[in-house]
């Protein structure tokens, strides 16, 4: 071994302990956080790193992801080379080239791959420093990170070349080829060993010192990305928030008050954050310049992690030096959040940013009583008379007695029970729906009934204020009532109880066939059930969150739509839908900061020029009839698609609008 | 020191009110019920008095056996014990008092909070009542409140302006809504509530003449407030509808 093959020893040894100690160094901190990573089904998990992880299909979704792509696979081809030349430095002489038509093939890749990184490197650099998108504004320090491992690649990249040019290998190399006669003008000569030998080390020392800036910098992602899509929380898909055990022997805090409190899960989801900000960009609260991102959500919590580790990995007990809350996370962040879950459908890399948030208003609300007081009033009134309103729980069914609709209790021998939700009974804009969905399945023939006074608010805003406690009082209370009357299936007008019946009743021993009232109405007009005759209104649709991005109705509504009219797309639609800023007991607060979401979406829906809008959900029909207002646009009807559906089926306005 | 607060189990006034047959109850078959939304002031203020001076809070009701779960409201606030006496609950507040008056003289409380009225009959007596019976110092409707050791100094709302008095202890205060936001309950002060004591006793252990809780007037009738609509549309210039529309209100409605 020559003297430079010893000193390349040493420093990939070096650069070796370095990376190792740092990443054994961020398990130990991901291993602080609760319970263990999720495991079960190992060979979905492997489908799952395998699309989204080696076939990028979630970063492919925006045109940027080409370039991510491109240096994603660049890398593993261009590491054959890399090793390659790093073993050749301690070993000189040595080749793969007994690999034979593979090391072809391979050279032939590296080669044009190197051209393409270049490419994808030119555009992430004209993006960061001209272009400037703000999803990409960042501090220096981020801007810097980024620069550096944008130069680091793009060094390693021409020491490549200049290698490839003076000493070429077997390949199709047409990039290097081309190169060659203009380096040799450059430099005179084509083949000069201490040339060779230059760049040679050149393009060890940068890979070497790639390898050691990894783990400490945003690129930290190369090794948990796909670990963290491997791990992927299957009890917090979709927005899923799992039930909490509040009678836990022992138990004395709930909820997210510290770091370490958060599952493994969430905290390897932090570590595996690159910056991208595709979440902060499909955020409404970001949109409208309220403090909340979800990038900064994820970053923060990132540094808070890091920063507290070392002195928690000496002693569990150790004090924070920051509060989680309200020093890493704001209390105008925690409760901007409307829970629309567009960050994490944006996500490449499938980060719950809006899944931290909850757990930290669970421990606010649970541990200290502190949220916004209209929501405080908000939840009092549930808890008295079962609806945010306060409105006499007796007057629950008050909206079916014209229609002779009939209560369970009356007559329990029905298919579905038509579980009608708070907006639904009291609101009166909503109660007109509720009528149309109601009279719709008259029409039909369909057997159905409801709770009446019996049935109470589902939870859903108490759940995501946070208030866990009463959302599993709630829940209990309705699953006991529906399992009473022996309920099967279950159609519902409101899809917040929709995906709270759906998705988190199960906790509670209610398994219920649920159907939203679009899927149900889609399903009649197939069934022929229902004749809608072909109206001549151009349609806009507006998605629910908690209906599309949640639960993915998104042909159904549309379905019934089509039926009535023409339908217009909105820019921002289907799974990229924008919130209309009700969810997550946002509906019950004041939107105080910034400017309001609702506005903000009901401009978009003015641009495309609706002769109606059509929403199905009463918190979206609220607030985009507020929109609507404020923009002086009041004057485009707004209606939900049972009552789109309803007027093409002839059924009498009156009937669904006076109930008589 | 020994803090009480008074507190009634009222129907929620959002609920649906229907009178009973004989014309002088209301139907309770589908009441919600709720402490007196003034009585979370009082047990508000109880608490930041005991936080701030140490103590403990008692919470003391006459009412139906029923009546626990909204004493076990306020021990979920914070408040420390409950006292709840029966078979009292359809005495008039004259009657009310007494029974009140001889429970807090067992309890020898230092400060009595309570709301400045209860929303079910609004009588806004028994306090008083009970403050004169124990001939104690009492303000009613105060929305500031200060404890200074051996007194307290009050701001007391009066039409157009307020009042501060300092009284000695101990004596006897009503509040008013504005005086402080009543926390929401965290969840382990709810379970710890569930283990707190609620001491129940029936009336007849205060060893009270039963003509002394005699009425001091009793109720003839309910009636339930007039709630028809007029359904009268104005016609023409929108000048003539206003003109129209005052003269109702003025001649006919008689309001303005």
């Amino acid at each position: 071994m020559t003297l430079g093959g010893l000193l390349l020893v040493v420093l990939i040894v070096a650069a070796h302990a370095v990376f190792f100690a740092r990443v054994y160094f961020i398990i130990r901190c991901i291993r602080l956080g609760q319970g263990s990573l999720p495991a079960a089904f190992p060979l979905l998990r492997m489908k799952d790193v395998l699309v989204k992880g080696f076939g990028q299909v979630l970063v492919l979704r925006q045109p940027a992801g080409i370039g991510h792509f491109l240096i994603f696979w660049g890398f593993f081809v261009l590491t054959y080379g890399t090793l390659e030349g790093l073993i050749a430095g301690v070993f000189p002489g040595f080749s793969f080239a007994w690999m034979g038509p593979f090391y072809w093939l391979m050279n032939t890749l590296q080669d044009w791959f190197g051209l393409l990184v270049m490419g994808a490197l030119a555009v992430a650099l004209y993006r960061r420093f001209v272009w400037r998108p703000r999803r990409l504004q960042a501090s220096l320090a981020h801007t810097i990170d980024a620069l550096i491992i944008i130069v680091l690649i793009a060094v390693l990249i021409k020491a490549f070349y200049a290698m490839r040019i003076i000493e070429p290998k077997p390949g199709f190399t047409p990039v290097t080829d081309m190169l060659r006669p203009w380096f040799v003008s450059v430099t005179g000569k084509a083949a000069h060993p201490m040339g060779y030998a230059a760049f040679h080390w050149l393009h060890n020392v940068v890979v070497l010192s790639f390898l050691v800036y990894i783990p400490f910098s945003k690129h930290l992602h190369l090794i948990t990305a796909l670990p963290n899509l491997y791990f992927r929380d299957e009890k917090r898909i979709a927005g899923r928030i799992p039930k909490l055990d509040l009678e836990a022997e022992g138990m004395e805090s709930f909820g997210i008050s510290k770091i370490t409190e958060y599952s493994r899960k969430d905290l390897l989801d932090v570590t595996a954050c690159t910056e991208c900000g595709r979440c902060q960009e499909a955020c409404p609260a970001y949109f409208t310049n309220k403090p909340l991102s979800p990038k900064e959500v994820v970053l923060g919590l990132k540094a808070h992690l890091f920063e507290e580790c070392p002195a928690l990995l000496r002693d569990r007990t150790a004090a924070p030096k920051k509060a989680l809350y309200p020093d890493v996370i704001e209390k105008d962040v925690l409760w901007a959040c409307t829970t629309c879950r567009a960050c994490e459908e944006a996500c490449p890399v499938e980060i719950l940013p809006m899944s931290k948030l909850i757990g930290i208003r669970q421990a606010r609300v649970l541990m200290e009583g502190d949220f916004a007081e209209e929501a405080q009033t908000a939840l009092r009134n549930v808890e008295t008379q079962s609806n945010p309103w306060g409105l006499p729980q007796e007057a629950r069914g008050a909206w079916a007695e014209a229609l002779g609709v009939k209560t369970l209790a009356e007559d329990a021998n029905v298919d579905y029970l038509f579980f009608v939700g708070c907006a639904g009974s009291y609101d009166q804009r909503y109660m007109q729906v509720t009528r149309a969905v109601a009279r719709l399945l008259q029409e039909a023939g369909v057997s159905f009934g409801i709770l009446g006074a019996e049935e109470c608010c589902t939870g859903d805003s108490a759940k995501r204020i946070g208030n866990e406690y009463l959302a599993q009082m709630l829940a209990q209370q309705n699953v006991d009532t529906m399992n009473g009357y022996g309920v099967k299936k279950v159609v519902t007008a409101c899809p917040h109880c929709y995906n709270t019946i759906k998705n988190e009743f199960p906790d509670y021993g209610g398994n219920y066939e649920v159907v939203h009232h679009t899927e149900l109405l889609a399903a009649l007009m197939q069934q022929g059930k229902l004749k809608p005759k072909q109206g001549p209104a151009t349609v806009v649709y507006h998605d629910s969150c908690y209906l599309g991005r949640y639960n993915g109705v998104f042909d159904a509504p549309r379905a019934a739509i089509l039926a009535s009219g023409t339908l217009k797309e909105l820019l921002r639609t289907r799974s990229n839908s924008f919130c209309c800023g009700a969810g997550g007991g946002r509906m019950w607060m004041e939107e105080r900061i910034g400017g309001r979401i609702n506005e903000e979406r009901s401009k978009e829906i003015i641009q495309v020029k609706p002769e109606v809008v059509a929403t199905a959900c009463p918190f979206c029909m609220t607030m985009i009839s507020d929109g609507l207002k404020s923009e002086h646009r009041a004057d485009i009807p707004l209606k939900d698609v049972a009552e789109l559906l309803a007027e093409a089926c002839g059924i009498v306005k009156k009937d669904v609008v006076e109930g008589e | 020191m020994k803090i009480a607060v008074l507190v009634k189990r009222v129907p929620d006034t959002a609920s649906v009110f229907k009178i009973a047959v004989d014309g002088k109850s209301v139907e309770t078959a589908n009441l919600k019920y709720v402490m007196s939304p003034y009585d979370e002031h009082a047990v508000e203020e109880a608490i930041k008095l005991k936080e701030k001076n140490g103590g403990e809070v008692i919470i003391v009701s006459v009412g139906p056996s029923e009546a626990k779960e909204i004493i076990r409201s306020g021990l979920a606030m914070g408040a420390d014990s409950g006292l709840l006496i029966t078979g009292a609950e359809a005495l008039s507040p004259r009657g009310l008092a007494k029974v009140l008056a001889a429970a807090l003289k067992t309890l020898a409380p230092d400060v009595i909070f309570a709301g400045k009225q209860a929303v079910d009959d609004d009588a806004a007596q028994v306090p008083e009542r009970v403050a004169e019976l124990l001939d104690m110092p009492h303000a009613s409707v105060i929305t500031r409140f200060e404890c200074l050791g051996a007194s307290v100094v009050v701001d007391r709302e009066i039409e157009g302006g307020q009042y501060t008095l300092e009284l000695p202890l101990p004596a006897l205060l009503t509040t008013q809504k504005g005086i402080n936001t009543p926390r929401y309950p965290t969840l382990p002060n709810i379970m710890k509530a569930k283990k707190k004591e609620i001491r129940e006793m029936s009336v007849g252990e205060l060893g009270l003449a039963s003509e002394a809780l005699a009425a001091g007037c009793t109720v003839e009738a309910f009636t339930l407030p007039r709630q028809e609509r007029l359904r009268k549309v104005l016609e023409g210039e929108s000048i003539q509808k206003v003109q129209e529309l005052v003269r109702i209100l003025r001649e006919t409605e008689k309001v303005l």
